[in-house]
C-alpha cells in the first residue's frame, strides 16, 4: 500500500510540475464552458417547437471539447515519457510497472474528472442565461432544479465521462507508446460513432456500444429508445443514461488492463 | 552491508541479433570498474538488464542478492545514469529530481543538496529542454546519487562533459569507490577510463574478452604501455 502511495506521489509531482499539463487543464475547463455557451447561443425556440428539448444536453455540449482535451492529457501523460525516453528512469525507479501505470492513470483520472465536473457546472451556469435569452423560459422550459437527481446526474456525469476518456487515453497510450497514435484512436472511437448518421439503425448501434455511449448520461428528458436526434440533442436516445456511462467505463477499464499487460515485460 | 553486483550467464537476443552472449562477471566494491567495448558491443543492454528495463533471454543480473525488480526501493541500492537526454523537456531540473525522490521516499532536502553538489544551482528552476548536453549529464548524475546508493552504474557518463566536468566526475567516482561502493561505468573510449578505472571488463559482440586490472590489460600489449592498443587487440582478435 505504501509502495503504491510513493508511485502516486511521484506521478502527481510529475503531472503538475509540467507547464504543459497545467495549461491543458485550463484548456479543458475553458473550452468546455466556451463550447457550451456557443452551442446554447446557436439554439433557439424560434422555428423549433418540439417542446421536449433537452436543456441539459444543450447546456453541456462542451463535453465534446472536454473529452478531446482529456484524451490529450491522458495520452501525453504516458506518450510523453516514451517519446522523451524518461520512461526508463520511471521504470528504474519503480520496477513494478503496474504501480507506475495505475498511479499515472489515477492522477489523470482524478485531475480530468475533478476539472471536468467543475467545467460542467461552469457550462451550465454560463449557458443557462443564454438559453433563457433565446426563449427557453417557463412555463414550457422552467429552470431545471439543481437538486433533482436527474439534473445532478447529467452535470456531474459529464465530468465523469470526461475523466473516463482521460483514463482510457492513458491505457491506450501505454499500449501504443506514442501520443500521436493514441490520441487519434481515442478520439475516433468517440467522434466517429456520432457522425455515422448514414443509416439510423447502424448509428444507434454504434452510439450504444462505442465509448460515445457515456454521453447519454446527459439525457434528462424521457424519450422512447431510439428517438431521433433533435436540435438540442444531436444523438439518438438509444441507451439509458447509466447504461451508457457503464459502456464508456468498460472501455476505459479494458484500455487500462491492456496497458498494464503491454507494459509488463516490454524492453525499454 | 557490502554491495554486490553479479552478471550471471546473461544473454539477450533481439530477434536474430545477439546483443549479449552468455556474459558473466562480478563487479567488486571499492574499485572503479570500466565496462568497455566498441559501439554495439552490449554495454548498454547489460546495464539495462541490470536495471530490470530489459528482460534477459537467459541468465540474470543479481544486485545486492536480488533481482533489481524485486528490490522494494531500488534507488537506495543502485543509482544509474543511462541516457541523460531522456528527460521530459517540460520539467525543471528540480522537478525532475523531485519526482524521482518521491518514487523511492528520498528526503526532499536531498534534491537541493544534489543540485548544489553537481553545480546546477543556477539552472534548477529552468526547463530541462533548454539545458546543454553537459547540464543534462550533471542532472542525470544528480538523479543517480539522489538516494546515496552503494552501487553506481553510469553508461557513457563523460558524453558532453567539458574537461572541467570530466575531472570533477572522475574525482567523484573515485571518492565513491574509496567509500567501498561499487562503481561501474561504461565507455567506448579507452582513454576516458585510463585515469579513473582500477579494473576493466572488456566486451566485444556481447562476449567477455577481459576481466582484469588495468595493469593486466596493459600487459597484453607488446610494449606494455598503451591501453588503447591493448584494447584494440582484445576487440579485434578472434576469440581464442
Amino acid at each position: 500500500m505504501s509502495a503504491i502511495r510513493a508511485a502516486v506521489a511521484s506521478e502527481w509531482t510529475k503531472a503538475w510540475a509540467a507547464r504543459g499539463t497545467r495549461w491543458a487543464y485550463v484548456l479543458l475547463a475553458g473550452l468546455t464552458v466556451a463550447f457550451s455557451v456557443f452551442v446554447a447561443s446557436a439554439t433557439s425556440t424560434v422555428g423549433g417547437g418540439g417542446g421536449d428539448d433537452d436543456l441539459l444536453v444543450n447546456a453541456l455540449a462542451g463535453i465534446l471539447p472536454g473529452v478531446i482535451v482529456a484524451a490529450a492529457i491522458g495520452a501525453a501523460a504516458i506518450g510523453g515519457e516514451y517519446g522523451s525516453g524518461m520512461i526508463a528512469s520511471t521504470f528504474a525507479a519503480t520496477p513494478r510497472r503496474h504501480r507506475v501505470l495505475l498511479a499515472k492513470a489515477g492522477v489523470v483520472w482524478a485531475g480530468t474528472t475533478a476539472v471536468g465536473i467543475v467545467a460542467a457546472y461552469g457550462s451550465y451556469f454560463a449557458a443557462r442565461p443564454v438559453q433563457r435569452a433565446n426563449g427557453y423560459v417557463g412555463p414550457g422550459y422552467p429552470d431545471p432544479d439543481l437538486t433533482d437527481p436527474t439534473i445532478v446526474r447529467a452535470i456531474v456525469g459529464t465530468g465523469i465521462v470526461i475523466g473516463l476518456v482521460g483514463l482510457m487515453a492513458v491505457g491506450v497510450g501505454a499500449v501504443v507508446k506514442r501520443t500521436t497514435v493514441a490520441l487519434p484512436i481515442v478520439l475516433a472511437s468517440i467522434v466517429l460513432p456520432g457522425m455515422a448518421a448514414v443509416d439510423p439503425s447502424a448509428a444507434r448501434l454504434l452510439q450504444r456500444w462505442s465509448p460515445l455511449a457515456g454521453f447519454a448520461i446527459q439525457h434528462t428528458v424521457d424519450r422512447p429508445a431510439g428517438a431521433q436526434p433533435t436540435t438540442t440533442s444531436p444523438l439518438f436516445y438509444g441507451v439509458a443514461p447509466l447504461a451508457g456511462l457503464a459502456v464508456t467505463a468498460g472501455y476505459a477499464a479494458i484500455a487500462v488492463v491492456a496497458g498494464l499487460a503491454a507494459s509488463r515485460r516490454r524492453d525499454i | 552491508m557490502t554491495p554486490s553486483l553479479s552478471v550471471e550467464g546473461l544473454t539477450k537476443r533481439y530477434g536474430r541479433v545477439v546483443a549479449v552472449d552468455d556474459l558473466t562477471f562480478d563487479v567488486r566494491p571499492g574499485l572503479v570498474t570500466g565496462l568497455v567495448g566498441p559501439n554495439g558491443s552490449g554495454k548498454s543492454t547489460t546495464m539495462r538488464c541490470a536495471l530490470g528495463l530489459v528482460e534477459p533471454t537467459a541468465g540474470r543480473v543479481v544486485v545486492d542478492g536480488a533481482r533489481y525488480a524485486d528490490l522494494p526501493a531500488p534507488l537506495h541500492h543502485v543509482g544509474a545514469l543511462l541516457d541523460a537526454d531522456a528527460v521530459h523537456g517540460g520539467l525543471s531540473g528540480r522537478d525532475h529530481l523531485r519526482w524521482i525522490a518521491a518514487s523511492n521516499r528520498v528526503a526532499a532536502r536531498r534534491v537541493d543538496e544534489l543540485i548544489e553538489a553537481v553545480g546546477l544551482a543556477g539552472a534548477a528552476g529552468r526547463s530541462t529542454g533548454g539545458y546543454s548536453q553537459g547540464m543534462r549529464q550533471r542532472l542525470g548524475i544528480a538523479a543517480a546519487l539522489l538516494a546515496d546508493p552503494p552501487i553506481l552504474l553510469f553508461d557513457e557518463p563523460m558524453n558532453g562533459l567539458d574537461p572541467g566536468g570530466m575531472v570533477w566526475l572522475r574525482r567523484l567516482l573515485r571518492e565513491r569507490a574509496a567509500e567501498g561502493r561499487i562503481v561501474l561505468l561504461s565507455s567506448h573510449l579507452m582513454h576516458e577510463l585510463r585515469d579513473v578505472a582500477d579494473r576493466l571488463v572488456v566486451i566485444h559482440r556481447g562476449r567477455l574478452r577481459a576481466d582484469a586490472t588495468v595493469e593486466e590489460v596493459l600487459a597484453l600489449d607488446a610494449g606494455g604501455s598503451s591501453l588503447e592498443s591493448a584494447y584494440l587487440r582484445l576487440v579485434s582478435e578472434p576469440r581464442p
